[in-house]
């Protein structure tokens, strides 16, 4: 069972993209506003604590290369990509600096911090803390299909991997949160 | 919490949840759903994560677009390209004036004139038709044949000796140049 890929939104961001480029800066805002909340939404889940900076950066980047961007794939698995890759980028910076912190403990903590930031209810933190007890990877990925609907493909585009490695640790994050939400 | 062996109904679960299937698959998936007690938990659970995912943290949009670079307005001509032309311009100008100032050299090599002293003294006036070459007794020339009839004997007897005075015809056919020439033979 094949999904249907979103072409619509495809050709509107296409047309908002060719607007922005030819001098209509109301088409930025129109692009900011239907992604923005998609990529806070995956940055926080990547554990990121300045969400509202990397969300920024992601689209500063993105708005720079547009002349480069050919629409292989959609723009917002295109944002996911530049999110994710300021992500790692941060992170690597952060492990250069003199350690004032145990490294460990500010990733395990700004994961915490983020989800904990959108997550009130007892039944929502039951799930929130199976999620907390996934792989990076497989957070990552389960994020990107559950939470934002893409498809195999996309994400192994995402993440820099195959389809049939994110199908692998999506049923394995499936397999893990189901232990232990039901055992 | 077992798993149902349907992968494939199972594989479409999310895609059910973001409504990325057509009707026809959405139906079918659903159809599994109400009698599946595994695949029924599977999307409850699902949705559940959803809920939690779609509760957001706050973007500033307004923000965001501030900081953004300004569109780059595509032109005929960008500024850019103009002055890439420019610089061209100029250096091919330059190289131009390099180009005649190295020739102009050259031809002031070339042009030197090595005077000895057989070789006469040349002042080439313009405006003024004159013939280069050797002109030999302009007078004798001058005449025609049919004057030759009027001379008596001593005349043309002195004809003759200039003529056997005379070394040669011209070497090559005189130039005709637009100026005068003086000092020939000094």
């Amino acid at each position: 069972m094949v999904a249907q890929p979103d072409r619509a939104d495809d050709r509107d961001d296409r047309t908002l993209i060719e607007r922005w480029l030819g001098g209509d800066e109301r088409a930025a805002t129109a692009i900011v506003e239907r992604h923005a909340t998609a990529i806070a939404r995956f940055v926080s889940t990547l554990g990121e604590r300045e969400t509202d900076e990397v969300v920024q950066d992601t689209f500063v980047r993105a708005f720079s290369s547009f002349d480069s961007f050919r629409g292989e794939s959609s723009l917002r698995t295109w944002l996911f990509t530049i999110a994710r890759r300021l992500v790692l980028d941060r992170r690597r910076a952060l492990r250069r600096r003199p350690a004032t912190e145990s490294l460990e403990g500010v990733e395990l903590a700004s994961g915490f911090t983020a989800l904990d930031s959108i997550v009130a209810a007892e039944a929502e933190g039951q799930v929130r803390e199976a999620v907390e007890r996934l792989s990076p990877t497989q957070r990552e990925v389960f994020t990107l299909r559950v939470g934002e609907g893409l498809s195999y493909k996309e994400i192994a585009e995402v993440v820099g991997t195959t389809e049939g490695a994110a199908r692998v640790h999506y049923h394995n994050a499936l397999r893990t949160i189901k232990d232990a939400l039901y055992v | 919490m077992s798993d149902c062996s349907n992968i494939e109904i199972r594989e479409a679960l999310p895609e059910l949840l973001h409504g990325r299937l057509d009707a026809i698959q959405a139906a079918k998936v659903r159809e599994h759903v109400a009698r599946c007690a595994e695949c029924a938990a599977e999307l409850e659970l699902l949705e559940r994560v959803q809920r939690l995912y779609s509760a957001t943290p706050a973007v500033n949009t307004a923000a965001i677009v501030a900081a953004l670079p300004r569109p780059r307005t595509r032109r005929a001509f960008s500024l850019g390209m103009l002055r890439a032309a420019a610089a061209i311009v100029v250096l091919l100008a330059g190289a131009l004036v390099f180009r005649a100032a190295m020739s102009g050299s050259e031809n002031g090599k070339n042009s030197q004139v090595v005077v000895t002293p057989d070789t006469p003294a040349v002042t080439v006036q313009r405006d003024t038709p004159v013939t280069v070459g050797r002109v030999a007794q302009p007078r004798v020339l001058a005449m025609s044949l049919s004057e030759l009839d009027d001379l008596d004997a001593d005349e043309m007897e002195s004809l003759l000796s200039a003529l056997d005075r005379l070394d040669g015809a011209p070497v090559a056919e005189p130039d005709t140049l637009m100026g005068s020439v003086s000092g020939i033979g000094t």
